[in-house]
């Protein structure tokens, strides 16, 4: 089967969805916890 | 000092003490602009605080508003209102909530100044009774906050006293009544300037103060900045027209947070302040908000949000693209097709212009392109039947690259090839059916109406033939096109003479080879139906050798016909005359006509010239073909019965020939036709049986 340009759009496009959806996850996870650990410092700064 | 108070206490009208009110004495604390007695509530067996309006402020301060204000706040940091009453001596007596403890004054004074958990504590319980103060209705400004206004009970809490300078809140501001050094915001000082003495200290400020609006609820949040900035520092913040030295000046500790937000209360400009206490009491709550790490992970939480919304967004559209590529891909791809089919059709390359085009099919099979030059390939090859059931039921859909025009004008060619199938059937009903339908796609098309026309004939209808053929000429149709018309018309009346004549015309003025082909085939049959056998021929043969090979199969085929009719007119000629026929059926066979009539006759053609095993082989190609036709096992009877027939007796084996014919008779039977070669091969048998060859039980020998 040829790749023809369109299929490659199609992958190329359906790659970059699926990475911008695992790295969402990740980032959401990571600037959670980040955001957590920033509030937990503050909190023990003024109380 | 104590006498003049005591003296006071005894100035309280009896009115106002009654019973319950006993053991009255002055209170230490003495306010601004009253006079303060503590005394014990015995009917609550709690000490309250007695409050009377100070003798040189009676008329100047509006007793009677502080007092409503005061009864109609309750909350945990304001002291509690018990009673209130108008003396005889004129004065309004307060009875209040003795709140026992420091002022913040006498706090920091003794204590030192605050860590900034503690400042923070006092500050948010401060936002919390200004919020309530101030989304009363109206709303309530104290409009004097300061430390010595502000309580510190034994509890830890704060709790806010004094409301002498309290307003009602109204639209656009109002007017303060005082003012506190330091903790007075600058709108407080905005009164008009002639009110005050020339000399007076106050005036400088008075007159830088203008223009910076008047009271509102955001000056309540720049004491509590003020009063924050006091805790921290254990320093009264300077008036903002003396520059407020900066929080981060002082040797404290202090997060960049809390103090953005003290400073942020603390704007000399109202507008600039938090817009309400709920908002800064928010902001205290959510200090993590204003901290620079959290506005770095903030920045960075946007630059990963940006990243990935541009990754998904790319993503997306690359989808997008991608699917519409490949439709485009896919379209061209049908288009290529259909256009290497068409090439291979023209060239005669049959077998190969079907694989194309039946791909071309697989990949859309909605598109009418493919399935009209499949159905052209079909009508050339001969397979009428086939091309009927190919178009036959199919939904056509219009491609996005096709205009409706030309949607039409194929779906109008394509009911055209669709008559001419029906037509070849001789199924004139439908043909007639078929064109109408092209006719209404494409009205102006004179070969759509020149076979309206004759199909209307063909059908009986020889008025509205007639009327077509009018409309035909009056729409300027071309000789040829009038005259196979008319010939049609003539020879659907049977006038053959008649009709011989215009057909020749047609042919000799027809420039398209459809319109030369069908006039010579119409002017063969007129032939045939005149006797004429060697006229059909010569016009056959003019036909063939006018149309050339691309074109010519079914004037061909009609030629091998006449040749084989012929035989029976010069049965000396016979050999000749069969060769000649054979010639011309295998040619066609070769070229890819290999239709059923070209087949059957080419083994008929093979059985008289004694070629039997190739008749055979054919018939047994076509059995595979053709497995419910009768005809062909009718015809391999008939090849077997005149093969064994050519042999000598005793070598005879009619075990084929019982069986072909056995086979024929069932489907014959379930086909239900009359046909005269099954009555021959009938009486064939017959004989044979005859003559001792039982055919009933496998063709036993005699």
């Amino acid at each position: 089967m040829t790749l023809t340009k369109g299929m490659l759009l199609l992958l190329g496009g359906g790659g970059l969805v699926a990475l911008g959806l695992v790295s969402g996850v990740v980032l959401l996870i990571v600037l959670r916890r980040q955001r957590r650990e920033i509030e937990e410092a503050v909190r023990r700064e003024y109380n | 000092m104590a006498t003049v108070l005591e003296d006071r206490v005894s100035a309280i009208p009896p009115e106002v003490l009654g019973d319950d009110l006993v053991d009255v004495r002055p209170l230490g604390q003495q306010g601004g602009f009253s006079n303060l007695f503590r005394a014990h509530k015995v009917g609550l067996d709690v000490d309250v605080v007695i409050k009377r309006m100070k003798g040189r402020f009676q008329g100047k301060v509006d007793q009677r508003g502080e007092a409503r204000i005061m009864t109609a706040l309750r909350h945990q940091y304001l002291p509690r209102i018990y009673d209130l009453k108008l003396a005889s001596d004129g004065f309004f007596y307060t009875i209040m909530e003795l709140v026992e403890g420091r002022t913040l004054r006498e706090y920091i004074q003794q204590e030192g100044a605050l860590d900034q958990k503690q400042a923070l504590k006092w500050v948010r319980q401060l936002c919390e009774v200004a919020e309530y103060m101030h989304t009363r209705r109206p709303a309530i400004i104290h409009s004097d906050l300061k430390p010595e206004n502000v309580m510190i009970t034994p509890q830890g809490d704060i709790c806010v006293i004094d409301f002498n300078a309290s307003l009602e809140a109204q639209d656009g501001g109002r007017e303060a009544i005082g003012a506190s050094s330091g903790f007075a915001a600058p709108e407080q000082y905005n009164l008009p300037p002639e009110r005050f003495a020339p000399n007076s200290p106050l005036l400088p400020m008075v007159r830088a103060a203008q223009g910076f609006g008047k009271v509102t609820p955001r000056t309540d949040l720049y004491a509590i900045g003020a009063l924050g900035y006091y805790m921290l520092t254990g320093y009264d913040p300077k008036v903002w027209v003396e520059e407020v030295v900066p929080l981060e000046d002082y040797d404290i500790q202090l997060g960049d947070a809390f103090r953005q937000v003290l400073e942020r209360a603390m704007e000399p400009k109202a507008s600039d302040r938090f817009s309400s206490a709920g908002e800064m009491l928010r902001a205290l709550n959510n200090l993590s908000r204003l901290d620079g790490r959290y506005r770095r992970w903030l920045r960075r939480t946007r630059v990963a949000s940006l990243c990935v919304g541009i990754c998904l967004s790319l993503g997306v559209w690359g989808i997008l693209l991608g699917l519409r590529t490949l439709g485009e891909e896919s379209q061209n791809s049908y288009l290529t097709l259909v256009e290497q089919g068409s090439a291979l059709r023209q060239q005669q390359q049959y077998a190969q212009s079907a694989e194309y085009l039946l791909k071309a099919v697989a990949l859309d099979d909605s598109r009418i392109e493919a399935y009209s030059q499949l159905g052209a390939l079909l009508y050339q090859q001969g397979e009428y039947q086939q091309a009927i059931d190919l178009m036959e039921g199919v939904e056509f859909r219009r491609a996005d690259s096709m205009s409706q025009e030309e949607f039409e004008t194929a779906q109008g060619q394509l009911s055209y090839l669709e008559g001419n199938c029906f037509y070849r059937l001789e199924d004139y009903q439908r043909a007639l059916e078929c064109y109408q339908l092209a006719v209404w796609f494409i009205p102006g098309q004179p070969e759509y109406q020149r076979e309206l026309a004759i199909c209307y004939a063909r059908t009986g209808n020889q008025g509205l033939a007639e009327e077509t053929l009018a409309a035909m000429e009056s729409a300027g149709a071309s000789r040829q096109d009038l005259a196979l018309t008319r010939g049609e018309i003539t020879y659907a009346d049977g006038q053959y003479d008649q009709a011989l004549t215009y057909l020749l015309e047609a042919a000799q003025e027809a420039d398209d080879p459809a319109v030369m082909g069908r006039a010579y085939i119409q002017a063969a049959n007129c032939c045939m139906a005149l006797g004429e056998t060697d006229q059909e021929i010569a016009l056959l043969e003019e036909a063939c050798s006018r149309l050339g090979a691309a074109s010519n199969s079914l004037q061909t085929q009609m030629l091998a016909e006449a040749l084989l009719r012929k035989v029976s007119e010069e049965p000396e000629r016979s050999q000749e005359l069969y060769q000649q026929a054979l010639e011309l059926l295998q040619g066609l066979l070769e070229r890819g006509f290999a239709t059923f009539t070209v087949e059957q006759n080419t083994a008929v053609v093979l059985q008289v010239l004694d070629r039997y095993e190739e008749a055979e082989s054919l018939l047994l190609e076509m059995e595979q073909r053709y497995p419910a036709d009768y005809r062909v096992a009718m015809r391999l009877a008939l090849l077997y019965g005149d093969w064994e027939g050519s042999l000598a007796v005793n070598q005879r084996d009619y075990s084929k020939m019982a069986a072909s014919w056995q086979r024929a008779r069932q489907l014959y039977e379930a086909a239900g036709v009359q046909d005269s070669e099954m009555l021959r091969l009938e009486e064939m048998v017959k004989q044979l049986e005859q003559l001792g060859w039982n055919l009933e039980e496998g063709g036993a020998g005699a």
